[in-house]
């Protein structure tokens, strides 16, 4: 059944037992599991690599696995659960946590490292050969991060997308799957708290991330005069707020730890001949 | 004894000032921020004057005036534990980044692309006026500074070039 974006949106808002609305309901919970599922994934690697290394896995980087895992599983079925009037404030609450808080900390919980200690060591060796592959130095570039994470976020809240996405549980499902690994790809590559990554150097990285806040905060102010099709011109003032001081606050965070790794790099002046491979 | 090792002598007097002038600048917006839309909501989220270029100047601006805050501190914790913090100059460079900015955020972004007005007021003028000649005074203020200082005020005398 198609029907115009402001039938889509408005009847997501106000009847909960239109056809989208259980689309919506049915996804989110799948979503959910899946986040779960990840979760259990994670602690099983876990077990595998303490059979095999003397020292353990950190406690820290799977609590950072399982609370980023049960941080994006609460936001995809937060929708189920708070029907309050302001449907689109709640999905950017949503995309703040799905797309910026959950990717900070599966970075730190080091996920690639754990594949690599855990997998047995003939696929571990072709698994980091993968990885060293000219392409991934692209792959993991800053730009190449930016580029996809403003390029989504411009492409689904200024095209009939975010309409689009409450009709089609492909979509719906896609985009909440999408926003995590991409803005993993970019925190990753901005923070390189992974050794295997190529080394871009500071200024690339700092650049690009004020490049994509810049991106994200000129979208704030754009959805705030002109709302996606079938959002409110209230709801929108008030998400767009949200989003525009809620990206500050992860912004402030990357750059606080990316001055901090430099800060307390080794003295390049001291040690001349130590290079940061 | 300092743990790191010293800058070379003109590095050292660069370090200085582009440390003061990115934490003059960032000071400016993060009180821009607080100050004028938080507390006093004199300035708005967004009026529907702007141009799309104020749209871009102030998402770039808004996201670089963060970073110039946290890393200007950063530099200012390197050149004191370097001991080669000159206060002074620092503080100049402070004053005209923050007076630059203060210009550039008056002149350009609230006139030229009328990203939004300094308060929803008739006498918008008195406004401007005392913003932007505040604004010149800081940024004289610190040129007067770093002129007058030594530019090797807590460096080495010897190393001077």
């Amino acid at each position: 059944m198609i029907t115009s974006p402001t039938d889509a949106t408005a009847s997501l808002h106000h009847h909960a037992q239109s056809t989208s609305a259980v689309h919506v309901a049915q996804v989110s919970l799948m979503l959910a599991i899946a986040y779960f599922l990840l979760s259990f994934a994670y602690a099983a690697l876990v077990l595998a690599a303490n059979r095999k290394y003397a020292k353990p896995w950190p406690a820290s980087r799977s609590l950072c696995w399982h609370a980023g895992m049960t941080l994006a599983a609460g936001s995809c079925v937060s929708p189920l659960i708070f029907q309050g009037s302001n449907g689109f404030a709640r999905h950017m609450v949503a995309h703040l946590l799905l797309g910026m808080f959950v990717p900070l900390l599966l970075v730190y919980a080091a996920p690639v490292t754990l594949l690599l200690r855990s997998l047995p060591a003939p696929v571990a060796r072709s698994f980091m050969r993968l990885l060293k592959r000219p392409v991934m130095r692209i792959i993991v570039h800053p730009a190449v991060g930016a580029i996809v994470n403003v390029g989504s976020m411009w492409t689904l809240y200024r095209t009939s997308l975010y309409a689009a996405m409450h009709e089609l549980p492909v979509l719906y499902a896609t985009v909440h799957v999408h926003f995590p690994a991409a803005g993993y790809l970019f925190t990753a590559s901005v923070l390189r708290h992974d050794r295997w990554m190529h080394d871009w150097g500071f200024c690339n990285r700092i650049f690009w991330l004020i490049i994509s806040m810049a991106g994200h905060g000129i979208l704030s102010k754009g959805l705030f005069a002109s709302p996606p099709a079938g959002v409110p011109a209230d709801q929108a003032e008030f998400a767009a707020r949200m989003m525009y001081y809620g990206g500050d606050v992860v912004e402030i965070t990357l750059i606080l730890i990316l001055c901090y790794q430099r800060y307390h790099a080794p003295d390049r002046l001291k040690q001349s001949s130590v290079t940061s491979a | 004894m300092p743990t790191h090792a010293p800058l070379p002598s003109s590095r050292r007097q660069d370090r200085n000032l582009l440390s003061g002038c990115l934490f003059g600048l960032g000071f400016v917006a993060f009180v821009d921020e607080t100050v004028f839309h938080q507390l006093l909501h004199w300035h708005h989220f967004y009026d529907k004057a702007t141009s799309n270029i104020g749209l871009a100047s102030d998402g770039l601006f808004h996201a670089f005036s963060w970073f110039a805050t946290i890393i200007s501190l950063f530099q200012l914790a390197d050149l004191r534990r370097r001991e080669e913090w000159n206060k002074p100059r620092w503080l100049g460079a402070a004053l005209m980044g923050a007076g630059a900015f203060q210009l550039y955020d008056g002149l350009i972004q609230h006139k030229l692309m009328r990203l939004h007005q300094i308060r929803y007021v008739p006498d918008i003028a008195v406004y401007d006026i005392v913003w932007n000649a505040f604004a010149a005074v800081m940024l004289l203020a610190g040129a007067v500074i770093i002129r007058r200082v030594p530019a090797e005020r807590y460096g080495d005398p010897g190393a001077e070039q």
